[in-house]
């Protein structure tokens, strides 16, 4: 053969792996039942790949292929180990017997194997910590490496939470399926809020130089498409809606020196178009449904904002009925606070103040650095300067985001010159 | 103005009937059908002290008729309360000595109050049977899985002791 071919075959084959190794892998893991004998033949299938398409040429359906030949590969090596554990054998002739039953249709199952993939490294019973890197780690193919840099933390420790959530899912029994009916909700928010961790970490790292890691950002959109795609539910297209819609500002929310930009200062003319197209599009959709969960109502705020082409052309009236909304939805001093923000942009700066502080006095977010500066800023507006330079003082101690601290101090350096 | 924050809360909505359950397609390497979990049961002993004795009861009562659920659906296989922790004592031998001390091997806010050893398909299962457990309306159950060693291992290690 020559050396033509085999380039050739090695690029399709580096394609395939590209776009179809994660389905093979979660298929193979149902398949063997278990993720480290499933990712060895994944790889083995893939290397034998190479060598065989390049003498046979590419097989019709090249995933097909890739899941037999990994599991075949599997079962070659259980035996050739059998020598050393008996009960290998038995296992062996299990999975060989269940070939005949599982040939039929392999397209057809392996939307059910990603979702399975999905829900079995999401499920409760692993730390979120683990279930954020098992998700990255086998859903989405990152490497371990490319995880811990992205979490700012160092590969050993991703290594060993993925080892341990791997020997969880074993040693406990965890279940390799979609859940049922009755549990499919508490299960579909774990997932979403896997999802929106990793974009959050993407969007608003939660310490150090850099505001925005813009590749777990869009590790978690496409996550979320997956998700929608193969589960259209309401809540997870709120949830694409909602990245959609706050990635949309992306490029608006930062000064090229990394500074925060805020949203009524933001040039709307750099906001994405497309994004916020396909934010309000999915909104709508989900609003359609009539069940409306939290993520669709935050979506739907997102996009009341992304459709005002002025920041005086907000619909204030319409954010704060939505907030009403969310406070049913899911209650929390958090929605109170900006819920209090979209009154005093409604009312009056006076009114949003009462409702803060009935907050702190409350006990709740005093250790909230965004609670104190919304209340600076809204003192700034009444001319209360004192009360805003103390405010914004306060939020300074409270944050550890070096883009978030050079903002408040220059809004606080910002009051100082007026006095 | 502070941006609109991310919140991480979420509640509970209603889902169209959409998926059905899949558990027929077990993974294919469970050498046993059922696996065993234990759960131990905890609670603070002073809340159960301060309960009147008709709540008591009632309690007691709820929990033996789930048991006997339980064992007639074949997934009970043991279920014993204990003594409070003011009958307990802990051993321990360092050196060749035996020491002996009073109460718990430690200190915590809820104690053990009895134990239950199931049978269950999945981890899935098991927190599905411990979550029906009166007590964990009061208290939390602690679900184990329970190792599953190889026969000759066990005897192995039976023979060190002897």
């Amino acid at each position: 053969m020559s050396d033509r071919p085999a380039k050739q075959v090695r690029k399709v084959v580096e394609e395939v792996y590209r776009t179809e190794s994660r389905r093979i892998l979660a298929t193979l893991i149902r398949l063997l039942g278990d993720f480290d004998a499933a990712e060895e033949a994944l790889h083995e299938a893939f290397a034998v790949a190479v060598e065989q398409w390049t003498r046979d040429g590419i097989p019709a359906n090249p995933r097909a292929w890739l899941v037999s030949t990994g599991r075949f590969k599997a079962i070659d090596g259980m035996r050739r180990r059998t020598r050393f554990d008996a009960s290998l054998a038995e296992l062996a002739s299990q999975l060989e017997a269940g070939i005949h039953d599982a040939q039929e249709n392999p397209d057809e199952s392996i939307d059910d194997d990603r979702l399975r993939l999905i829900f079995t490294c999401c499920h409760p019973a692993l730390s979120s910590e683990a279930q954020v890197a098992m998700t990255l780690r086998e859903v989405c193919g990152l490497t371990t490496e490319e995880i811990a840099k992205a979490f700012l933390t160092s590969p050993p420790t991703v290594a060993q939470r993925i080892v341990r959530a791997k020997a969880k899912i074993r040693k406990a029994r965890i279940p390799y399926e979609v859940p049922s009916e009755t549990t499919l909700p508490d299960r579909l928010d774990a997932v979403l809020r896997v999802i929106y961790l990793v974009f959050n970490e993407g969007y608003s790292a939660s310490s150090g130089e850099s505001l925005t890691r813009h590749d777990l950002s869009a590790e978690a959109i496409r996550l979320g498409r997956l998700l929608v795609e193969l589960l259209p539910d309401p809540e997870a297209m709120g949830l694409l809606a909602l990245m959609l819609l706050h990635d949309s500002r992306r490029a608006a929310r930062i000064t090229r020196t990394g500074d925060l930009i805020l949203l009524e200062d933001q040039d709307r003319s750099l906001w994405n178009r497309d994004q916020i197209a396909e934010g309000i599009a999915l909104v709508g959709k989900a609003f359609a449904s009539r069940q409306i969960g939290p993520y669709t109502i935050q979506a739907a705020i997102s996009g009341l904002h992304s459709q005002a082409t002025h920041p005086t052309a907000t619909d204030w009236p319409q954010i704060v009925s939505l907030y009403d909304l969310l406070m049913q939805a899911s209650p929390s001093p958090v929605v109170e606070l900006n819920r209090a923000v979209a009154v005093a942009m409604r009312d009056s700066p006076l009114a949003g103040l009462a409702l803060i502080d009935a907050i702190f006095a409350r006990g709740d977010l005093t250790n909230y650095y965004l609670a104190h500066s919304a209340k600076a800023e809204l003192c700034r507006r009444l001319g209360r300067i004192a009360e805003a330079k103390a405010a914004y003082k306060q939020a300074l101690g409270l944050t550890q985001q070096k883009p978030e601290q050079r903002f408040l101090e220059q809004r606080l350096a910002g009051l100082q010159d007026r006095n | 103005m502070a941006p609109p924050e991310f919140m991480m809360t979420v509640v509970e909505f209603d889902l169209p009937e959409r998926l059905t359950d899949n558990n027929t397609n077990s993974p294919p390497n469970q050498r046993s059908e059922v696996m065993k979990y234990i759960l131990f049961c905890c609670h603070e002993e002073k809340k159960f002290d301060s309960m009147t004795k008709s709540e008591g009861d009632a309690l007691m009562n709820e929990t033996l008729a789930y048991c006997e659920k339980l064992k007639r659906s074949g997934h009970l296989i043991v279920a014993e309360p204990l003594e409070p922790i003011q009958m307990a004592v802990t051993v321990r031998a360092r050196n060749g000595n035996v020491s002996i001390t009073d109460g718990p091997f430690a200190e915590t806010k809820e104690q053990i109050g009895g134990f239950f050893l199931i049978e269950a398909r999945d981890i899935n299962q098991a927190v599905q049977i411990a979550s029906k457990f009166p007590s964990v309306r009061l208290g939390s159950m602690e679900v184990r899985p329970v190792r599953d060693l190889p026969r000759q291992g066990i005897e192995a290690e039976s023979c060190q002791d002897e």
